[in-house]
């Protein structure tokens, strides 16, 4: 039933205590807002919902629930079939400087209860807010705690441990977007496919890394490292780009006096004494973030090459009924990549569209 | 009737609650009842979305209809920095039944609306009310908390007052004062004509009481219910224009009826309320002790002997025997003996059944069939032109409007236009006084009568006008001055 239609569609369930976060988070991730903004949010009343359109066919349908005692008392009772049938993902939002912590577990585990009723396959996201609030040597072991409690809660009600993940999350630093690069992670339907596809493109350039993310909300959708790099220490270097990126997009859109969310850059070139770095467009609604070796010759066969790929990285907007004959028809142009750049290996640079002739 | 009033929050932790009801345990179940059967007036869950409604559509007037009853309410958002959660949102909301009109309660629904948002914005009570510690929620345990906070109070004394007074005035403090009122607006009553009888049902208010206007005090003497407009206001020597207002404000306040001119050659007959008259034993009893003349005082020999009161029969024969064929003359000699053995008055016979409505007067009209349409066309051309010679072929009081409107044109306009200078030519009869008109004035009756014979003017209309008898208009009609003539009775 959803295979037929271009897009595919995934109900997210935003819930949490009243106050816990949810509505600023949403309004950071997805709608360009900066941290300091959502101080002036005011309570959501019953359900906001969203549809936010991500990599050209994924349509996320966000219920962002009012935590109040009596919008959650609805949701279990009245609504509760309506709210819970046909959910992808719950994201539970847990303030860690809550004093009721024990009612909200209790909170925590009906809701799962009636989730469970209605869509047992669902996955859980756990996000323990507020970490800032938290002293920086308390804050594993508190997350560690917190996330032992609730797991043994998610058990009792049914769900399977792989199925709960846990993420510790504060607005003011990157670790919102990790966690929520790995919800959308999960709900982009063809991201093996993606990834696949990354490696081997990784492999024809050469680059040390290559960043897939999406370009309104900056969220990292995968990436490919390769070699030496797999030791870089920074791990959480991909969220930290996110944050840069729109930190990026909000001061262009300060200085140029637009819209945070009318931003966009064609290209964006660092190139340094230990590694250069391009971001470009990939597809519709992605950049492309290569990271390569200091070297001249190579970053321009790279950013050639990327340009040349944009076409066969278009195939992943189509539907993934195609599936197997997408991936058939991946191999042939990329096959014909291949060859393009091993013409080019001397170093120079061919005008483009060449692949047009095969 | 007020059924009940509620003040309902948005909480940043319970979300939409209700704060305070009056009376008690109308919409949340008072603690004591929460297992009993009773019904609360509306389901609170069932409504609560839409009285704490998403904030782009709050600071408007809202209604919803529920369990038979309707909750009138105008939901208030505040935004401010200093509330937690930067917004305060509340509603005050009024229940009512759902097939009660609503509109003397829109304007008692904003006005309170706007009171609380004053209240919030200007010395921030209804957030200072929720910290009083003594402050009981309802459907607690304790509620209502009277002495704590002001609001449930306000409720009390609206909820009383507009059921007991239909008004109400509540001082808080100095400052802060509500006063309402329901308005039932009734519609405009109808044009008052210069034929119409003005009859004073209720007693006017006396001059000490009620300053009477001065149109009032000159026309009030003649008020007696067979004085038409037009006589009154040659009698009393006032201006029609001011006796029609002043009969119009009379009917309007209900202290007056207006009736039809009461002749001879009137026809009257029955409606189909009639039914209710022949069903009514007291109204028969009162009609029969209305109409019958005060026995003289030569006539009562016992004066503990009740008067024999007129069988009912006998008034439902009389009542129906009236018939469009007949005219009241006719009538009267028919049943003189009737009429006279019972000492029925016949004025007030009449009077009685068109006040109460199931005896109607039918009305003549005359049509001129030949020249009508030339007639109309005439008429319609010199509707606009301001010069009273050319309409001389209208009625009356048409020609008087079109001089006045003409007057306040010229006036109104620019560089002084010239006025017109003669006035209307009906003005200059109606001070000569009535009278059949000598020779050369015959010419003009006739000009006149003519723009009556459209069909749509009355003969009482037409005889007033003219000052001509019901039998020399008739005479005229019928000289063939004016072609084929249709009279008809409506």
């Amino acid at each position: 039933m959803e295979r037929s239609k271009r897009q595919k569609q995934r109900k997210v369930l935003l819930m949490g205590r009243s106050g816990a976060g949810k509505s600023s988070m949403r309004s950071i991730i997805f709608s360009n807002y900066v941290a300091k903004d959502v101080r002036r949010l005011g309570a959501t009343v019953d359900v906001e919902h969203s549809n936010i359109r991500f990599m050209g066919n994924l349509m996320l349908n966000l219920w962002d629930c009012g935590g109040q005692d009596s919008f959650v008392e609805s949701y279990l009772s009245n609504q509760r079939s309506h709210v819970f049938t046909s959910v992808a993902v719950l994201i539970f939002v847990f303030d860690i400087s809550s004093r009721e912590a024990a009612s909200d577990t209790l909170s925590f585990a009906s809701t799962i209860r009636a989730l469970h009723e209605f869509s047992p396959t669902s996955k859980i996201f756990v996000l323990i807010h507020k970490m800032d609030l938290v002293a920086p040597d308390h804050r594993p072991r508190v997350v560690h705690q917190k996330a032992l409690e609730l797991r043994a809660t998610c058990a009792d009600e049914g769900f399977a441990s792989q199925q709960v993940d846990f993420w510790a999350t504060s607005i003011w630093d990157q670790s919102l977007y990790r966690a929520w690069t790995q919800v959308i992670y999960f709900l982009v339907p063809n991201a093996s496919a993606i990834e696949e596809m990354l490696g081997r493109l990784a492999g024809l350039l050469e680059a040390r890394e290559v960043v897939l993310y999406e370009r309104t909300t900056c969220l990292v959708v995968t990436h490919v490292t390769r070699g030496a790099e797999e030791g870089n220490p920074y791990g959480d270097r991909f969220e930290r780009m996110s944050s840069i990126l729109k930190t990026h997009k909000h001061s262009t859109a300060r200085h140029t006096g637009t819209m945070a969310s009318e931003v966009s850059f064609a290209e964006l070139q660092i190139k340094t004494g230990e590694f250069m770095l391009f971001i470009t467009r990939l597809t519709e609604n992605t950049n492309l973030a290569v990271v390569m070796a200091s070297d001249e010759a190579s970053f321009n066969a790279a950013r050639v090459n990327v340009q040349l790929a944009r076409r066969e990285f278009a195939h992943l907007d189509i539907v993934e009924k195609k599936g197997k004959d997408g991936q058939r028809h991946a191999k042939g142009p990329v096959g014909s990549a291949e060859e393009e750049v091993r013409a080019m290996d001397d170093g120079e640079v061919s005008s483009s569209g060449r692949a047009s002739d095969r | 009737m007020l059924k009940a009033v509620f003040y309902a929050r948005f909480h940043p932790e319970r979300g939409p609650a209700i704060v305070h009801q009056y009376p008690n345990g109308s919409i949340i179940a008072a603690l004591a009842d929460q297992d009993d059967s009773r019904q609360t007036l509306v389901s609170w869950s069932d409504v609560s979305a839409y009285i704490i409604p998403p904030y782009e559509v709050c600071n408007r007037p809202f209604s919803i209809c529920a369990d038979r009853h309707r909750v009138l309410g105008f939901p208030i958002s505040l935004e401010d920095p200093k509330y937690e959660r930067n917004r305060f949102t509340f509603n005050v909301c009024f229940v009512l039944d759902e097939d009660l009109d609503t509109r003397p309660w829109l304007a008692v629904v904003d006005k309170t609306a706007a009171f609380f948002q004053a209240l919030e914005e200007e010395d921030g009570l209804l957030q200072t009310e929720e910290d009083l510690p003594g402050l009981r929620w309802a459907g607690e345990e304790g509620y209502p908390a009277e002495s704590t906070g002001v609001v449930y109070k306000l409720l009390k004394s609206i909820v009383e007052d507009l059921n007991a007074y239909e008004e109400t005035c509540i001082r808080l403090n100095s400052y802060h004062v509500l006063n309402l009122r329901l308005v039932h607006s009734q519609p405009s009553p109808p044009k008052v004509q210069a034929w119409d009888v003005p009859f004073l049902i209720r007693d006017l208010p006396s001059p000490d009481h009620w300053t009477w206007d001065l149109t009032l005090q000159r026309i009030h003497s003649y008020l007696d219910g067979v004085n038409s407009i037009q006589r009154i206001a040659e009698h009393a020597n006032v201006e029609l224009k001011l006796v029609k207002r002043a009969v119009r404000e009379l009917v309007h306040h209900d202290r007056a009826l207006l009736l039809d001119l009461f002749h001879f050659q009137a026809i009257y007959t029955p409606t189909r309320d009639f039914a209710w008259f022949v069903a009514d034993v007291e109204m028969q009893e009162e009609c029969a002790r209305y109409i019958s003349l005060a026995p003289t005082s030569t006539t009562t020999t016992n004066t503990h002997e009740a008067p024999s009161l007129i069988p009912a029969s006998l008034l439902i024969s009389l009542y129906t025997s009236l018939a469009p064929s007949t005219p009241l003359h006719a009538f009267v000699q028919t049943h003189y003996t009737a009429l006279l053995a019972h000492r029925i008055e016949i004025r007030r016979f009449i009077t009685f059944g068109t006040t109460k409505g199931f005896l109607r007067r039918v009305h003549r009209y005359a049509l001129a069939l030949d020249n009508n349409l030339g007639l109309r066309s005439e008429t319609s051309r010199t509707g606009e032109d301001s010069s009273p010679a050319k309409s001389k072929s209208k009625s009356n009081e048409d020609a008087v409007r079109e001089f006045e409107r003409a007057w306040k044109r010229a006036a109104m306009s620019s560089g002084w236009a010239t006025p017109p200078a003669e006035p209307p030519p009906m003005m200059v009869r109606a001070a000569g006084g009535g009278g059949i008109v000598g020779a050369d004035g015959e010419e003009e009756v006739d000009e006149s009568l003519k723009g009556f014979l459209d069909g749509k003017h009355r003969f009482d209309e037409m005889r007033l006008a003219l000052r001509v008898s019901e039998r020399e208009l008739m005479e005229r009609l019928g000289s063939g001055r004016f072609g084929e003539v249709l009279i008809f009775n409506k």
